[in-house]
C-alpha cells in the first residue's frame, strides 16, 4: 500500500495529462541494454519504464533523448538519472514532440496508457505511438503475449488479481491485441518479429518464430529452466512445442521496423546478446530429456544420457549446458550432440559446472527425482559425476558450484539442500500429526459409543428385570387368585 | 453511521431519492467532496469492512493503485439531488463565484483576497454572486471585502462534523443558486465546479488560486490539474471538455436506480 506524499520531481520532467501519481512500472531492459542502444540514432524516444542501465545506453548514443513513463514516481526517477534528457510522463497522446528518429517500446501499449486517460484500445495506444516517429524511422516494439508462457504458468491470473500492480486498463479483454506471431505482423507489416523467452521482462533469449521448432524449443526451454525460481514452465515450453504452437506462446514479442537486423537466436549475455548457432531438427535438448528422465526416476536411463553427454563434451570446445546440447535415441543408445562453441581450457570444470547447474536447478525447482529427500545436492553431483566418469569433487568445490536460490535472503542461512531436507522433515511431522489426531478422533469415537453401548445394556437388563419382576407379580396374583 | 455521510445533506438527498424521508445509517462511507487522491481527505482513512462509495470509477482506480479496495462507485450525491429537485423556470444571471477554501479540520487559505477582487471585477461582465465557505463566511475581515466589492455574498451553510451542526438543506440551496446563474468561476478546480457545469452553467477558472497552509502533503493538486486538464483554466472553458470532465469526476454514469441505490446502501434487505 502506497503512503500518500508529495509528489516532486526535476525539472526536465514536464507533467501532462494522465499524469499517474503513485504508480510505478516495471523496469524494462536490464539484460539487453546493449543490443537496444545498438539500434539508436539520432533523436531518439523511449516509451515505457527502461532500467537504468539501458537508459544511460541510449541516452550515450542518442542525439536527443525523450522519455515517456506513465507514473510521476518512474517520470521522477529517469529525470533524475538523464538530467540531459527531456522527460514526459502522462498520456502518449498528449506528448507535446515528434519526428523522432528511432522510438523504442520497451513496454507493452498496456503500460503506456494511464489510468488517468480514457481507456482506449491497444492498438490505438500503438498508433499514437508510431505518429511521434518519422516516416523512415527506426522502431523497436514490445509486444506483450496474453497468452504467453509467463501467463500460463504465473501464480496468478492476471484477469482477476487484485494486487496492486494489476490494474490495467488495457488488459486481456482489449480485442485489437495481437496474440498470434501472424497478428502480429499483421500489426505492423513489413517488421521483423522475435519471439522473446522466458518474460517480458526478464528478457533471456530473442528467437525468430521462422527457425525449426526443435530449435525453437530447445532455446525456450534453456533460458525457461534457466531462472532458478517462480514456476517451472518446462513442460509447457514441451508440450506446446509438440502441439506446434511455441512462438505463439512466447512470453512476448519484439517487433522491429527498418532497425539493425537481429540474428535468428540471440541469448542475453549479461548486457549483451550473442549471436547463437540454429541446431538441426529433429532432435530435443538434453536438459529437456533429463527432466523427464528424472521426474520418471529412470535412473538406467540417466546414466546412459549423462554418459552420451560427458563422451560428446569430453574434448572441449563446447558450451557442455544440457540445455545447450541436443539428445536423441538411437536404438537404445543416446546420441548427445553439443552445439554452441565455447572456449573451454578445461572440459572437466565445465562439465563439472553444467552439472551442478543441472543439479542446483532439480533441488531449487524440488523436482521430483531417483534420488530420497535425504540426498543432499552435493551427494548426487558426486553421483552424476562417476556416471561422467568424472569421479568425485570436494563438499567446498561443489557448494562453489552449486547454484543457490537467487534474491532469497531469508534463504540465505541454510543451503537449498539444508531447506528441502527441512521442508520434507516438516512434511513427515504433518503427516505424523495427522495420523495422530486421526486416531485420538477414533479412540473418542469409541468412547463415545461406550455409554451408549451401556446404557442398552442396562435398559435390557433393566427390563429383564422388570419383565421378571412383573412375571414374579403375575405368578404371585395368580397363585392367591387360586 | 460515519458522520461524513451526513455532511452537505448527502444522506438527505440519497435518501430522498429512493423515496425516504430520513436516511437509514448507510452501510459504507460515501465520498464528501471531489478529490484527486482516493476520493477522501487526508485524514480521512474509511476503516476497512465498509464499502468506499466513492463517485466515479477514476476515484476507485486513484484509489486502487495505492492499494485500496473495496469500492463501488455509486456518483455524486449531488447528482441524485438534482435528478428529485425539478428545474424552475427562470433566467439565469451573472456568476456565483467560489473562491477556493480551507476546512475547519486542518488546512486554511492564504492569500490577497483584494488582489482577488480586482481580477473578479476585471473578468465578469455580470452581476457576481461571491459563495464564501462558512469558514471564511464566518470571518468578517474577509466577508467585507467581497461585501465592499459590491459582490452579493452568500454561503450555503453549515457543513457540520461528528453528527453535531449539519445543513441537511447545503447542497439543496447550492443547486437552487447554481440555476439562477449563467457563469460559475473559482480559482481552483473545485468540487463546486465540477458541480456548477453540472447544473448547467458556464464555467471558468482563473485567477490566483491562493495558498493553501498546512495543506497535507500529497493533497494539494493544483500543478497536477494544470497537466491534466490544461483546458478548465481559463476565462471561458470549453464547455464541450468542461461537462465531459464534470460526468467522468461526479460519476454520472454509475448514478443508480433507486431500487438498487437503496439495496447498495444497505437500506434494503438483500
Amino acid at each position: 500500500m502506497v503512503e500518500i506524499t508529495a509528489l516532486t520531481r526535476p525539472d526536465n520532467v514536464t507533467l501532462v495529462a494522465g499524469a499517474t501519481q503513485y504508480w510505478r512500472d516495471p523496469q524494462h531492459g536490464q539484460g539487453w541494454a546493449e543490443a537496444l542502444t545498438r539500434q539508436v540514432q539520432g533523436r531518439t524516444l523511449l516509451v515505457g519504464m527502461p532500467a537504468p542501465a539501458l537508459a544511460k545506453g541510449i541516452a550515450e548514443a542518442a542525439a536527443a533523448v525523450h522519455v515517456v513513463t506513465r507514473g510521476i514516481p518512474d517520470a521522477a526517477e529517469i529525470g533524475t538519472l538523464l538530467p540531459e534528457s527531456t522527460v514526459w510522463c502522462g498520456d502518449i497522446s498528449d506528448v507535446r514532440a515528434d519526428g523522432f528518429d528511432t522510438v523504442l517500446m520497451v513496454a507493452d501499449a498496456a503500460e503506456v496508457l494511464p489510468l488517468e486517460s480514457a481507456t482506449r484500445t491497444w492498438r490505438a495506444v500503438v498508433d499514437d505511438v508510431l505518429s511521434l516517429a518519422k516516416d523512415d524511422a527506426t522502431v523497436l516494439a514490445f509486444v506483450e503475449n496474453d497468452l504467453g508462457l509467463h501467463r500460463l504458468s504465473g501464480r496468478f491470473n492476471p484477469r482477476s488479481s487484485d494486487l496492486d500492480s494489476d490494474w490495467d486498463p488495457t488488459r486481456t479483454w482489449d480485442a485489437t491485441r495481437p496474440r498470434t506471431v501472424d497478428q502480429v505482423r499483421a500489426a505492423f507489416p513489413g517488421a521483423q518479429v522475435h519471439t522473446v523467452w522466458p518474460h517480458p521482462v526478464e528478457v533471456g533469449l530473442l528467437a525468430s518464430p521462422d527457425i525449426s521448432p526443435e530449435a525453437l524449443e530447445l532455446y525456450a526451454e534453456h533460458v525457461s529452466l534457466l531462472p532458478l525460481q517462480g514456476a517451472d514452465p518446462g513442460w509447457l515450453v514441451d508440450a506446446f512445442a509438440r502441439a506446434g504452437r511455441l512462438a505463439d506462446s512466447a512470453p512476448a514479442w519484439l517487433v522491429t521496423l527498418r532497425g539493425r537486423t537481429i540474428a535468428d537466436v540471440e541469448l542475453v549475455h549479461g548486457d549483451a546478446l550473442i549471436t547463437m548457432p540454429v541446431p538441426e531438427t529433429g532432435t530435443r535438448s538434453a536438459l529437456g530429456v533429463f527432466a523427464e528422465l528424472c521426474t520418471a526416476s529412470d535412473l538406467p536411463q540417466i546414466r546412459r544420457l549423462v554418459a552420451a553427454w560427458s563422451a560428446s563434451t569430453a574434448d572441449g570446445g563446447w558450451d557442455a549446458s544440457f540445455g545447450l546440447c541436443q539428445a536423441h535415441l538411437a536404438g537404445e543408445e543416446w546420441v548427445v550432440t553439443p552445439f554452441v562453441p565455447k572456449d573451454v581450457t578445461d572440459s572437466a570444470e565445465e562439465r563439472w559446472r553444467a552439472l551442478a547447474h543441472l543439479v542446483g536447478g532439480m533441488h531449487i525447482r524440488a523436482w521430483r527425482s531417483p534420488w530420497s529427500s535425504t540426498a543432499s545436492a552435493y551427494r548426487i553431483l558426486n553421483h552424476l559425476g562417476l556416471m561422467s566418469g568424472l569421479h568425485t569433487l570436494s563438499e567446498a568445490k561443489a557448494n562453489r558450484l552449486l547454484p543457490s536460490l537467487p534474491d532469497e535472503e531469508s534463504l540465505a542461512a541454510g543451503t537449498p539442500q539444508e531447506l528441502a531436507a527441512l521442508v520434507t522433515k516438516q512434511a513427515h511431522e504433518v503427516h505424523a500429526l495427522r495420523s495422530k489426531l486421526r486416531w485420538t478422533e477414533l479412540m473418542l469415537d469409541q468412547e463415545r459409543l461406550k455409554p451408549a453401548t451401556a446404557t442398552v445394556a442396562l435398559a435390557r437388563a433393566a427390563k429383564k428385570s422388570a419383565s421378571s419382576k412383573v412375571t414374579k407379580a403375575l405368578r404371585m396374583v395368580r397363585s392367591r387368585l387360586g | 453511521m460515519d458522520s461524513s455521510n451526513y455532511w452537505y445533506g448527502h444522506a438527505h438527498a440519497l435518501s430522498r431519492y429512493c423515496g425516504l424521508d430520513e436516511p437509514p445509517p448507510i452501510r459504507g462511507i460515501v465520498q464528501h467532496g471531489w478529490t484527486f487522491v482516493h476520493g477522501y481527505g487526508a485524514a480521512h482513512k474509511p476503516p476497512l469492512g465498509l464499502t468506499r462509495f466513492a463517485w466515479s470509477d477514476v476515484c476507485r482506480r486513484r484509489g486502487q493503485i495505492i492499494g485500496w479496495r473495496d469500492y463501488e462507485p455509486i456518483g455524486a450525491p449531488f447528482l441524485y439531488l438534482m435528478a428529485t429537485e425539478e428545474e424552475e423556470p427562470q433566467g439565469r444571471e451573472g456568476t456565483i463565484w467560489y473562491p477556493f477554501h480551507g476546512t475547519p479540520d486542518f488546512e486554511s487559505v492564504a492569500g490577497d483576497h483584494q488582489g482577488l477582487i480586482d481580477e473578479i471585477l476585471a473578468t465578469e461582465t455580470g452581476p457576481v454572486t461571491m459563495c464564501l465557505y462558512f469558514i471564511e463566511y464566518e470571518n468578517p475581515e474577509i466577508r467585507r471585502l467581497y461585501e465592499e466589492a459590491g459582490f452579493r455574498v452568500i454561503t450555503h451553510g453549515q457543513r457540520g462534523a461528528k453528527w453535531q451542526g449539519t445543513d441537511a438543506d447545503f447542497m439543496r440551496r447550492q443547486l437552487r443558486e447554481l440555476r439562477r446563474h449563467e457563469r460559475v468561476a473559482s480559482n481552483r478546480l473545485s468540487t463546486a465546479m465540477f458541480y456548477g457545469i453540472q447544473a448547467g452553467c458556464e464555467a471558468a477558472i482563473y485567477g490566483d488560486p491562493m495558498e493553501l497552509v498546512d495543506m497535507k502533503d500529497g493533497f494539494d493538486g493544483e500543478q497536477l490539474f494544470r497537466a491534466w486538464y490544461p483546458f478548465m483554466f481559463d476565462a471561458q472553458v470549453d464547455d464541450k471538455l468542461g461537462r465531459e470532465l464534470a460526468a467522468q469526476e461526479l460519476g454520472v454514469a454509475h448514478m443508480l436506480p433507486p431500487e438498487e441505490l437503496a439495496l447498495t446502501l444497505g437500506w434494503t434487505n438483500g
